[in-house]
């Protein structure tokens, strides 16, 4: 049963849902920035970060004479997140405590990546600051409110918005169409592997269309939204999201490794890293990993950024986006064809926009304003006056955010907490697993690999 | 009243037996705050019927609804 209703205003959400603050705060910071540069100043002061160091008392030294700068910008970012979790309705004096201690921690993590011997170490930033949030949730037991500030989605979020003012929009325009086509095959092939071998296993149909959307479209995200909008049983998206998050992170570490060992362009390995992670902040990881490993690793061809820009364009544009559709389809499928569940179904095509994930429209108006303003210079003056005062300031603040992250999806996966999802989900979820895995590589190493190298070389 | 008022009103998000605090969403589905979130676009106004035990978005609606107090 369906029928029409119109959509009462949307305008709270504004201020309620944490993808429109982190365009509040992704956009906030770039307009900053550009205040700052049209001036002949810059942000840079700010977004400071560890520079390249050899032996520890350098790492000393320079971290107590920009011990002023660290504050400002702990206060800076305590300031916006703390505003923003405020109307989220989570204790700002909770936040503080837990975000000083995630911001002690990502200087000790970025310092430490920052090290001449990281690379040969395998002391990767995301990795490391991975391994240790794993290592305090699991072994350890943190007081309840200072997991206020473990906010995963909400970092990762504010730092896609500011990776739009590092992507020319030209290159989302090139690369867009032959991105959402790759995700496009990989995301019905993954979708449907999942839930045919679901139903096979005899799981309720909306049990399989949930863990289906988490391996297609965006991981614990897809999972929650197609279970919303599917009407599925409570236990039904704690199952998909504990399958999800145990494969994603085993991904963190896993594509990284075999991309690495293939030698892959790191074009090609942020576009497989793209079709075949489950979730953002774990592609992300993922993505900016390889990226380190450009220039460090002999035979990894390609930029650092390359392998985050093609991370980005291939789950961002290529799966995220299309959430709400699938989200639309899916309820119109389970209220007219599955078996009744007692209530009555009431879609439209405002599904589409209220599940849209609005954080895009950020990074795309970053990415349009930062192109629009650079079209004023020449390529020389682009190097020498745009980057360096206002593209690297804005880029270092991204990076923050990415580390808070990445720490955070540590701190916040306690294994044994999560649901027993049961062996019939989780060899369904792993099919789709190996199928996602294997087509990705196949569409970014065979099929489409000249237009991945082509973009690692931009 | 119209009937499409009245159905908008009658929908699970103004249902006693519905729960769609992104708190509480956080605190019931496990995992949900590890590479999700409660408070994030796509959850829409979906939330927990107590009353069936499901995960559900907040416009559909059903015989056992009761006004919230």
């Amino acid at each position: 049963m369906s029928s029409i209703i119109t959509s009462g205003s949307q305008w709270s959400e504004l201020f309620k849902k944490e993808d429109w603050w982190s365009i509040w705060i992704g956009l906030g910071l770039l307009l900053t920035a550009v205040l700052f540069f049209s001036s002949g100043s810059s942000i840079g002061w700010i977004a400071v970060i560890p520079a390249k160091w050899h032996a520890l008392p350098d790492l000393g030294f320079q971290l107590v004479a920009n011990a002023p700068r660290y504050l400002a910008q702990f206060v800076l970012w305590t300031a916006m997140f703390g505003l923003a979790i405020s109307f989220l309705k989570i204790s700002f004096k909770e936040f503080f405590g837990s975000f000083l201690f995630i911001y002690i921690i990502s200087i000790l993590v970025f310092a430490l990546g920052q090290w001449d011997q990281a690379s040969y170490y395998n002391l990767e930033p995301p990795l490391v600051a991975l391994a240790l949030g794993l290592a305090i949730a699991n072994l350890t037991r943190l007081p309840k409110w200072l997991e206020s500030g473990f906010r995963v989605e909400f970092y990762i979020k504010t730092g896609i918005v500011l990776l739009g003012a590092t992507l020319p929009f030209t290159l989302i325009i090139w690369a867009g169409p032959v991105a959402i086509l790759q995700a496009s095959i990989v995301s019905l092939t993954t979708f449907f592997v999942i839930y045919f071998v679901g139903k096979r296993l005899g799981l309720d149909r909306r049990l399989a269309a949930t863990l289906g959307a988490g391996g297609a479209v965006c991981g614990v995200s897809g999972s929650i939204a197609i279970a919303g909008a599917v009407g599925a049983k409570k236990e039904h998206a704690p199952i998909s999201i504990s399958i999800v998050i145990f494969w994603a992170i085993v991904m963190i570490f896993a594509l990284p490794l075999i991309s690495k060992e293939l030698g892959l362009p790191t074009g090609v390995a942020g576009a497989w890293i793209g079709t075949s992670e489950f979730a953002d902040a774990a592609g992300f990881a993922a993505a900016q990993t390889y990226g380190a490993y450009a220039g460090h690793v002999p035979g990894i061809e390609g930029s650092a950024e390359a392998a985050v820009n093609a991370f980005t364009l291939m789950k961002v544009i290529g799966r995220d986006v299309w959430i709400g559709i699938w989200a639309l389809v899916l309820s119109i499928v389970a209220t007219t064809r599955w078996e009744e569940t007692g209530v009555a179904g009431r879609t439209n095509y405002g599904e589409i926009w209220r599940r849209f994930p609005k954080f895009v429209i950020g990074f795309l108006v970053a990415s349009l304003a930062v192109t629009a303003i650079s079209r004023g210079y020449d390529f020389a003056a682009y190097k020498s006056n745009v980057v360096p005062h206002l593209v690297d300031p804005i880029k270092n603040l991204r990076t923050w955010a990415f580390i808070f992250c990445f720490f955070s999806i540590g701190l916040t996966t306690r294994f044994s907490d999560f649901a027993k999802a049961g062996a019939k989900p989780f060899y369904a979820f792993t099919a789709g697993v190996v199928v996602n895995v294997i087509l990705g590589y196949i569409l970014s190493t065979q099929v489409f690999v000249d237009f991945w190298v082509k973009l690692g070389q931009q | 009243m119209t009937d499409l008022q009245e159905l908008q009103k009658r929908q699970c998000s103004n249902c006693r037996f519905f729960n769609n605090n992104p708190a509480d969403l956080e605190g019931s589905m496990v995992g949900l705050r590890v590479m999700g979130s409660g408070h994030s676009s796509v959850v829409s106004n979906d939330g927990i019927c107590e009353n069936l035990d499901r995960y559900l978005s907040g416009r559909y609606s059903c015989d056992l609804y009761e006004d919230k107090a």
